[in-house]
């Protein structure tokens, strides 16, 4: 247990030792910003035309306008920086020879899955963290409904998790950083828009299709809503990936 | 102990697979199926896992090793799906929204738990659209386990479309074994409703008034009604022709359609329809051009006047259908309302009168108009024979004209205190629109149907008012917009920045 | 201490490793030698468990190989060849770090790192950042991490690969000392530092264990043929005869320039007394012993004797 956390807090220094944290973050955050920044002032823009037209201003609200849709677009985001954090976990270690001494060490795979699961998870977490300050800027210009903004930042670490977990699987497979990154990528859209095919299949391979959709999900958390089912899938995705990894490490590394 | 933890789970499979299949027939109640998946899966597992704790630390190592990885993924892969399969039937929910504006109410529960079979809903959206409809289907479909749903872009598929005869898109088909429900707004009412009348063992029954020189429904020609009769039957209603001398009133579940009557209708016949609409009884009164048989008497006190006209279109839009100017182009609608809440396709409407609503109406009484002609539109009160029709002030009115008015009135306030259930009435300014000759037109049938479904309400779930969604509009000053996109773009992201660049600098 | 019995080990095709057994006692330093890809490094990762083997068990301190890769681990202190370190760290965080994964309890883990940066004489750059130290200090924090735990084993994997002979004398001088409290591999393909430093030495090549024995014994073994180079001025006939008909003794090339100097290579029995004999009887022909040196570094004709027999 203490190694989990000796491997987890020398990952997570790691990332901010390197200047790799920062652009993350930023990258992150300045993608995200824009967003806001355009939805909100879309939402201003409509608040003005229906006092013009003299609606009622129930008609819109900006859980719906921004926030939802907003969440949304954070999850892209986090598909697209995702690779870059767990691209080096394993891989650069393979690569620069330091497995020999993490691996020669009395430390289990599962004591390196999780640790360094754990330090990208970390990441995630800051990243969501940073991500309340958006919800935040409209708690202080409009009146927006809290329990959606809560939801949605659980569904952000839970689904950044789960990506986590599968770059962390890429990292683990591959020697080379960048294969492990776009393996990560690619594999991340297609449970992206797997769902996509459900309109052209038919009957149970649609449902499963559909419910392989990490976005379908993730969707429910934006809306307001926490349902175990949504909790069940994301942790299987975080799990199975992570097994896996254990277990190829396990078996190269002859435990 | 090993041999017997293999049999066990030999019983586990078997239970998991007579679970699975039991819960696929309706008929039989959920809890013996779930109870046969549960054990089936404690079952299941009972053998891996006892191997598991029976395992030497050196046999655990083959278990797990190189030579067994296989199998041991695969076991955890199973494990992993069936947990995924059960968790997505056995959930809990929580609606943390602050007015529960996705949590269903009693009534639906009720409604929902006592569904006999699959209930398949069809929506018909353009991709991307229809996110309320979306997140209330959602909430159904997480509340029962025989309640599916499926989207499906009219557009990319027009076979579903024809296949349901959906014209439009937002309209939804809620279908349990051969009978459909259409409804086409998103509400928790009506899609309540829409499952009530799925279930109930009654059928509506759409009478079509005769006597009176109005259309027939065995006619085949361009000016009869046997194609709306088909497509009537087809949506699950039944229809019949009815003599209101001979068969009395209908029920106040029944739709009454008078299909353009010629001739008057005689005094006691106009009381009794008079009683059966204060009854609560659903009318549906199409009108023939002017001259018609004085329906007026019928439709006055409920705010609406047939004016004595025959509305003329001379946009030319619809010429580019086929029409000539007395077939007036429909594309305006009444968002507000039920009907035609998502409706937006062009509709025709032949030789019809436009209809004037009245500008104050008795209390409980509400009377909208849901469907008018466009600005180029007059109505005509001259003769169609003169050489040179144009539209004249003064003594033609001018567009855009009403052509639809649905009324609906709560009895109570009428000094009716039986029920609690509202009539409705529905009101068109022309037959022809619905004849042979133009139901397939166009989005014609889609509105007709659209109608029938809002007369048809099953009125005992009217209970069931829309969530309070606490809107609020949010202006931001010139000021406030830059402060925002300054933190947001710069500040934000430049808090973060500069420490790394720091940082860099310094470990280089 | 350690006992390895017939490991085997294939990558894909290649069969690195067919049937290497030796075993080192407790408080030895075990030279391991062998020419490059020779199978040093596979055997030595599957001693500390980085490599699982096809084949054969390994036995260290008690524990064993497959089964108890992680007592074994506990056990073992590794210097991995090419030795690489986590560059963005720096020294003294990078061996807390190693020590916290080798379980050095806690409060003992200050003064573990103290002793070890002291005993590698780390202490000048252990507050910075690896990446910016030289190979040789590398090197030794290298061996810092491999000791951090106190292990009852110490392997080294070519551990003077890139130093400059100052840092080399000092890590051997260092290899020396742990000898005292430690057990140590030395694996290496330099000789003269196996020579040096190792009580035993085991020869590994071509993915087995050709010889093993002490260091002097293994040079003793081959003395049985000494090779020498023997100057002599006189009748080449009478020398020919007179070294022909030596006992035990074989020559192995003779040559005679016009001046009557024979130069003879020879292999000559190799206790020490047969040499003063040999001297004796030259003199006493009355011919004129000019040389008699012994040819060659010992070490390195074992070593090549050995390789040489397995290749043929």
């Amino acid at each position: 247990m203490s190694k989990i956390g000796t491997i987890f807090l020398k990952e997570f220094k790691g990332y901010f030792l390197s200047p790799m944290a920062y652009v993350i973050i930023t990258v992150f955050l300045l993608i995200g910003g824009f967003f806001f920044y355009v939805m909100i002032s879309h939402f201003s823009m409509v608040s003005f035309q229906l006092a013009q037209y003299g609606y009622p201003e129930s008609e819109i609200n900006i859980n719906d306008m921004v926030l939802r849709p907003f969440s949304m677009n954070l999850s892209l985001i986090l598909l697209m920086v995702i690779p870059m954090i767990t691209m080096r976990l394993v891989a650069e270690e393979r690569k620069s020879g330091t497995a020999e001494l993490l691996l020669t060490a009395p430390v289990s795979p599962w004591h390196v899955i999780l640790g360094k699961f754990l330090a990208a998870v970390g990441m995630i977490g800051v990243l969501a963290l940073l991500s309340f300050a958006y919800p935040l800027i409209c708690l202080l210009i409009g009146d927006p409904d809290p329990g959606p903004m809560l939801t949605s930042v659980l569904g952000l670490f839970l689904l950044g998790s789960a990506f986590v977990s599968c770059g962390l699987l890429a990292s683990a497979a591959s020697e080379n950083q960048i294969v492990a990154a776009v393996a990560t990528f690619g594999f991340l859209l297609l449970l992206w828009v797997v769902n996509w095919a459900s309109i052209v299949t038919e009957g149970t391979l649609s449902n499963v299709l559909e419910y392989l959709s990490v976005l379908s999900h993730y969707e429910e958390f934006a809306k307001g809503i926490i349902d175990t089912k949504h909790i069940v899938f994301l942790l299987s995705l975080i799990f199975f990936p992570l097994f896996l990894s254990a277990q190829l490490l396990a078996a190269r590394h002859g435990r | 102990m090993r041999k017997i933890a293999r049999y066990v789970s030999v019983i586990g499979v078997v239970a998991l697979a007579v679970g699975l299949l039991l819960s696929m027939i309706p008929s039989v109640s959920s809890s013996v199926p779930d109870l046969l998946v549960i054990l089936g899966v404690v079952f299941l597992v009972a053998w891996p896992l006892s191997s598991l704790l029976t395992l030497k630390r050196s046999q655990a190592r083959v278990f797990f090793g190189s030579a067994t990885l296989g199998m041991g993924m695969l076991l955890v892969l199973v494990i992993l799906v069936l947990l995924n399969v059960l968790g997505a039937r056995y959930t809990l929910r929580w609606d943390v929204t602050r007015s529960g504006r996705f949590s269903l109410s009693q009534q639906t529960k009720r409604v929902l738990a006592s569904l006999p079979e699959k209930v398949q809903v069809l929506a018909f959206f353009p991709e991307g659209e229809g996110q309320d409809a979306r997140d209330l289907l959602t909430e159904y479909a997480a509340s029962s386990r025989r309640f599916f749903f499926q989207f499906t872009d009219p557009d990319r598929h027009p076979e579903k479309a024809l296949e349901y005869k959906i014209r439009d898109y937002g309209a939804m088909v809620f279908t349990m074994g051969t009978r459909h429900e259409r409804v086409t707004s998103a509400t928790e009412n009506d899609f309540t409703s829409a499952l009530a009348r799925l279930m109930s063992e009654e059928t509506t029954w759409v009478r079509f008034l005769t006597g009176h020189g109005e259309r027939r429904v065995e006619e085949e020609d361009k000016e009869g009604l046997s194609q709306l009769a088909a497509l009537l039957q087809d949506e699950g209603y039944r229809t019949e022709e009815t003599l209101l001398l001979r068969d009395g009133l209908p029920s106040v579940s029944d739709v009454l359609l008078i299909a353009g009557a010629t001739t008057p209708l005689l005094p006691t016949e106009m009381d009794s329809l008079l009683a059966f609409v204060r009854r609560g009884g659903n009318l549906f009164v199409c009108l023939e051009p002017h001259p018609g048989p004085g329906l007026e008497g019928l439709l006055r006190p409920w705010g609406v006047e047939p004016r004595s006209d025959v509305i003329l279109d001379a946009s030319g839009i619809g010429s580019l259908f086929g029409m000539s100017e007395v077939v007036p182009l429909v594309a305006h609608y009444e968002e507000n309302h039920a009907i035609t809440q998502h409706f937006s396709a062009a509709t025709f409407f032949p030789l019809c009168r436009s209809l004037s609503l009245a500008d104050s109406l008795p209390q409980g009484i509400e009377a909208t108009c849901i469907a008018t002609t466009s600005e180029a539109s007059w109505g005509e009160t001259g003769s169609l024979d003169a050489p040179e029709i144009s539209f004249e002030p003064g003594m033609d009115t001018e567009g855009p004209l009403c052509v639809l008015a649905a009324i609906s009135w709560d009895r109570s306030d009428l000094g009716d205190t039986s029920s609690a259930i509202p009539g409705r009435m529905v009101v068109a300014g022309d037959i022809d629109f619905a004849s042979n000759g133009f139901l397939r037109i166009s989005a014609n049938g889609d509105l007709f149907m659209n109608c029938l479904s809002w007369l048809a309400q099953r009125e005992e779930l009217i209970g069931i008012r829309p969530k309070e969604v606490r809107g609020g509009a949010m202006m931001l000053s010139a000021q406030a917009a830059r402060s925002i996109f300054y933190l947001v773009v710069l500040v934000m992201p430049g808090a973060v920045l500069l420490p790394g660049l720091i940082v860099w600098l310094r470990r280089r | 201490m350690i006992d390895v019995k017939d490991l085997h080990k294939r990558f894909g095709e290649v069969e690195a490793l067919h049937g290497v057994n030796f075993c080192v006692q407790r408080h030895e330093i075990l030279g391991f030698l062998g020419p490059n890809a020779a199978g040093k490094t596979t055997t030595m990762r599957i001693l500390t468990g980085f490599l699982s083997p096809d084949e054969g068990s390994v036995s260290v301190a008690g524990y064993h190989i497959p089964g108890q890769s992680m007592d074994v681990r506990r056990s073992i202190g590794y210097l991995p060849e090419n030795v690489t370190l986590y560059t963005e760290m720096t020294a003294r965080a990078f061996l807390e770090y190693m020590a916290a994964l080798k379980e050095v309890p806690k409060e003992r883990r200050h003064a573990a790192l103290d002793s070890v940066i002291e005993r590698c004489e780390i202490g000048s750059v252990q507050h910075r950042l690896i990446k910016g130290l030289s190979k040789g200090y590398r090197q030794r924090i290298g061996l810092a991490q491999a000791i951090v735990h106190d292990p009852k084993v110490v392997i080294l994997d070519e551990p003077t690969v890139g130093l400059d002979p100052k840092q080399i004398h000092e890590v051997r001088k260092l290899i020396k000392e742990l000898g005292r409290d430690h057990t140590v591999i030395l694996c290496s393909h330099i000789l003269s530092e196996v020579g040096a430093t190792c009580d035993r030495i085991a020869i590994i090549h071509q993915g087995t264990v050709v010889a093993q024995d002490t260091t002097q014994g293994l040079i003793s073994r081959m003395e049985g043929a000494l090779p020498v180079k023997l100057e002599v001025r006189g009748p080449e006939d009478d020398v020919r005869a007179f070294l022909n008909a030596l006992q035990n003794t074989e020559l192995v090339t003779l040559t005679a320039d016009d001046q009557g100097i024979n130069v003879a290579e020879l292999r000559i029995p190799a206790e020490p007394l047969f040499r003063e004999r040999l001297v004796q009887a030259i003199v006493e022909q009355g011919w004129g012993l000019r040389s008699l040196l012994p040819s060659g570094t010992s070490l390195e004709d074992v070593f090549l004797e050995l390789t040489r027999e397995e290749r043929q």
